[in-house]
């Protein structure tokens, strides 16, 4: 293999355009690899959801399945991840992969306001739940993570919640009981001027006075953890395009022998094939972006990068050329098991349809609408339905952490086989009420 | 930096590994008759497929909601690409199609499953029989394995292995010695005092014994066994033994395994069963448990076996009946005899049988129809 110095990669991406900034290579072992896969962030705090994560991983790795190629966090310096006993080439090609995606992280604006220093963050804040779990027991401190992960992607970056400001703790809540008893004030309430907010985790650190501080401090990690993510999460299409599209560039401009440039083909051909009840987004990406710098040229490619999300990436620039050559298509799970192709030639009705269910991170919409329902201090929540209807039973579930949180009756408005239904859950357990009122098309939330 | 000691994947792994024999704790009855238990070997662990714990949150239901798919050439609208499992089917080695709820092995104690299982179980007759004090406490028993250390080879079962197999190839002498052949002592730690137990299963390995019927054994086998090690809390000694129209020992594997063929006769199977327990376990040091697994296809004129069959239940502690179908021409004979609290027969047709096939096998008054 022929000795290619980090600095001739690093020197071939420059001489492309590209501006990541400093990036720190860490060969490692694959136990290591996979739990920073599972975690997101390396030195995050532990949950069973990142054990599950980390065993898929490790099985899928164990039966030969998949090796993560790359692996690149958003701080600054960045860091990234090879993994142990893979050969140079592919070093390589993850290295050269790595620089786009950096590059792309630094001048992304989506990505304007993540902290780079997320990792030392995420350290300091493990070292802090784990601290509760000494004081309070593990099972508590889990269940409750569990619970507030349950709406990790409930959350809007542009909420303007300032978590800086004092919370609302039990100081307040005493003072108002002390209120109550001398018949002065009303139990405080988040006033008549309620704004629905989609931030449920917001909404939670705002008016769930009862939570002790260690709870609220969680999901004050959770929230801002999330935020961090969220720009990954919205432009992965358009990152990885954007990487595959250049490593692809780096890797002709190095002095590869033709027997290297082969090799590095094939995995380049194994990463990027299409899949066919899935989006690659690898595969999309890629020629999404080749499609750009075809139709525009190299200028327009550096202001995709810096402008789009998955969802305008697809609605501005995925074309008919790209679409039909690559077949992409929209198809459903019917009742009875079947996966059907539901759009096929009108291409765009399938663009549509795949920006629809990219948006919002291919989440439903679900809106804290009522802190105060029923004048009993129980939530009430609406499904901003567009058609497609919820996973009953796990929005039952879901609603059931919301009510480990909350502590009083939580229930949502959404649509079930048609008909406006009501799903709860209080002390009794879950619930499903139908109104009889049949709902057709879209049902957003309206100040009424 | 140095990765050596970084085990925090490996721990959060552990935690989602205890939430899961949390949840496969309280799901174990589907568990024990729906999976295809892999016992390792030699251990006390039983690796168990389950679902992995599933993280709700608000989700859109599969069906109604459109997703992109990719693939040249492109399938016409209408086209099936695909089908998601059945519900209940498991998915086999591999994860979902949303990503969530895959099926993976974990590992739990075989006593934790077969305690939960066996939880609440009322069997009378189990406790242990007056014995006569065992004279030498230093007597140790020997198993016969497949596999243990090389001082402990038994020589003349491994030739006899090895021409056996030879045989089968055509060639009835000792030569071209392969693992498979070797067979070992393997020496069982035995207790001084009383209360030894035995269990020796006999199965029908006729041309009618399906698949399906094996597995059905292999099964009911291993949990009956698990049950008698948990009630004495001891090893248990073990021997197995394989019928068709002959009846002959074997070892663990090949009962487990083996399929020959032929008609069916019961009457060597309990002949047989009867010699060796006297032989090996005589019942006044032994609680004896047997058990039998059959389509019970047997001829007509096995009216004789039933005389070894009765002598021999009347001996031990129990000897219990299992037909893996719903019902054959012996069976039904056993079931119009009248019969001694200790022979207890049951129907297992189905995985689904499992369970309750397992209580009715080791409650000695009672009977279930088919």
């Amino acid at each position: 293999m022929t000795a290619i110095r980090d600095e001739q990669i690093w020197e071939a991406a420059r001489a492309l355009g590209l501006d990541p900034w400093e990036t720190e290579f860490e060969v490692v072992p694959a136990n290591v690899i996979y739990d920073v896969a599972a975690r997101a962030l390396p030195g995050r705090y532990s949950h069973w959801t990142f054990g599950k994560s980390y065993w898929r991983q490790k099985w899928s790795y164990d039966q030969g399945h998949s090796r993560i190629y790359e692996l690149v966090i958003n701080t600054r310096p960045a860091r990234a991840f090879l993994l142990e006993g893979n050969r140079e080439i592919e070093h390589l090609l993850v290295k050269a992969h790595v620089l786009a995606h950096v590059d792309f992280f630094r001048h992304n604006l989506h990505f304007k306001d993540t902290d780079r220093q997320m990792d030392v963050l995420a350290s300091v804040r493990a070292d802090r739940i784990a601290s509760y779990e000494a004081e309070h027991g593990r099972e508590p401190v889990e269940e409750f993570l569990t619970a507030c992960l349950a709406f990790e992607w409930c959350v809007d970056p542009d909420e303007p919640f300032d978590p800086q400001k004092p919370a609302k703790g039990k100081a307040a809540e005493r003072e108002a009981g002390r209120a109550e008893e001398r018949g002065t004030g009303k139990r405080p309430e988040p006033g008549a001027g309620f704004r629905p907010t989609r931030d449920i985790l917001a909404f939670l650190l705002r008016h769930a006075d009862h939570l002790e501080d260690w709870q609220r401090d969680i999901l004050a990690v959770v929230r801002a953890e999330s935020l961090y993510f969220l720009p990954q999460a919205r432009t992965k299409i358009a990152n990885e395009g954007w990487a595959s599209y250049w490593h692809g560039q780096i890797l002709r401009n190095l002095p590869l022998s033709d027997g290297e440039y082969v090799e590095y083909a094939k995995l380049n051909a194994a990463v990027t094939s299409p899949h066919p009840t899935g989006i690659n987004p690898y595969h999309l990406g890629l020629a999404i972006m080749r499609d750009i710098e075809r139709t525009y040229g190299k200028e327009r490619l550096f202001e995709v990068r810096c402008l789009e999300s998955d969802v305008s990436l697809i609605r501005n620039y995925l074309s008919r050329e790209v679409i039909e050559k690559e077949g992409l298509f929209l198809w459903e799970v019917r009742r009875d098991g079947n996966l059907v192709v539901t759009e096929s030639e009108d291409w765009e009705k399938v663009r549509n349809g795949l920006a629809n269910s990219l948006a919002n991170l291919g989440q439903p919409e679900i809106l804290v609408v009522d802190p105060n329902h029923q004048g009993r201090r129980e939530l009430l929540l609406h499904h901003n339905f567009d058609g497609r209807e919820l996973h009953q039973a796990e929005a039952l579930k879901a609603l059931q952490h919301l009510y480990s949180i909350w502590q009083r009756p939580v229930t949502l408005r959404t649509v079930v086989n048609g008909m406006r239904t009501l799903l709860s859950y209080d002390a009794r357990g879950p619930n499903t009420t139908s109104t009889g009122e049949a709902i057709r098309g879209y049902d957003r939330w309206s100040e009424t | 930096m140095n990765w050596d000691l970084f085990r925090r994947g490996v721990l959060d792994q552990e935690r989602h590994h205890e939430l899961v024999r949390e949840a496969v704790r309280k799901n174990l009855k589907e568990l024990v008759s729906n999976s295809d238990l892999v016992v390792q070997e030699g251990g006390r662990k039983v690796r168990v497929p389950v679902r992995e714990l599933r993280e709700y949150r608000f989700r859109f239901a599969p069906e109604g909601q459109p997703q992109a798919g990719a693939a040249t050439p492109r399938p016409g609208k209408g086209q099936v690409i695909g089908k998601l499992p059945a519900p209940g089917q498991g998915q086999g080695k591999g994860w979902g199609n949303d990503g969530e709820g895959g099926t993976y092995e974990v590992e739990i104690g075989v006593s934790d499953v077969a305690a939960a299982v066996f939880a609440g179980l009322e069997l009378p007759n189990l406790r242990p029989r007056e014995k006569i004090p065992d004279p030498s406490p230093e007597l140790r028993v020997e198993e016969i394995r497949r596999r243990g250390p090389l001082s402990n080879l038994d020589k003349r079962r491994t030739v006899l292995e090895n021409i056996r197999r030879n045989a089968l190839e055509g060639d009835a002498r000792f030569g071209g010695l392969l693992e498979d052949d070797l067979r070992f002592r393997v020496p069982e730690e035995r207790p001084s005092h009383q209360d030894r137990v035995a269990a020796v299963f006999l199965r029908d390995c006729s041309g009618s014994m399906t698949e399906d019927r094996k597995y059905l054994s292999r099964v009911l086998a291993f949990w009956l066994l698990e049950f008698l090690r948990l009630r004495y809390r001891r090893a248990v000694e073990t021997a197995f033994i394989l019928h068709h129209t002959r009846a002959w020992e074997v070892d663990r594997e090949e009962f487990f395994h083996l399929s020959e063929g032929g008609g069916t006769s019961m009457t060597p199977a309990y002949e047989l069963a009867r010699e060796l327990v006297h032989q090996r376990f005589p019942p006044h040091r032994y609680n004896v448990y047997a058990f039998h697994f059959t389509d019970g296809d047997a001829s007509d004129d096995d009216g004789r076996a039933l005389t070894p069959l009765v002598s021999l239940a009347e001996e031990i502690n129990l000897f219990g009946y299992a037909d893996v179908t719903d019902g054959g021409p012996f069976t039904d004979r056993l079931y119009r005899l009248s019969r001694p609290p200790q022979l207890t027969i049951a129907c297992v047709p189905d995985r689904s049988s499992v369970i309750d096939g397992i209580r009715t096998l080791l409650s000695p008054s009672g009977v279930k129809a088919p």
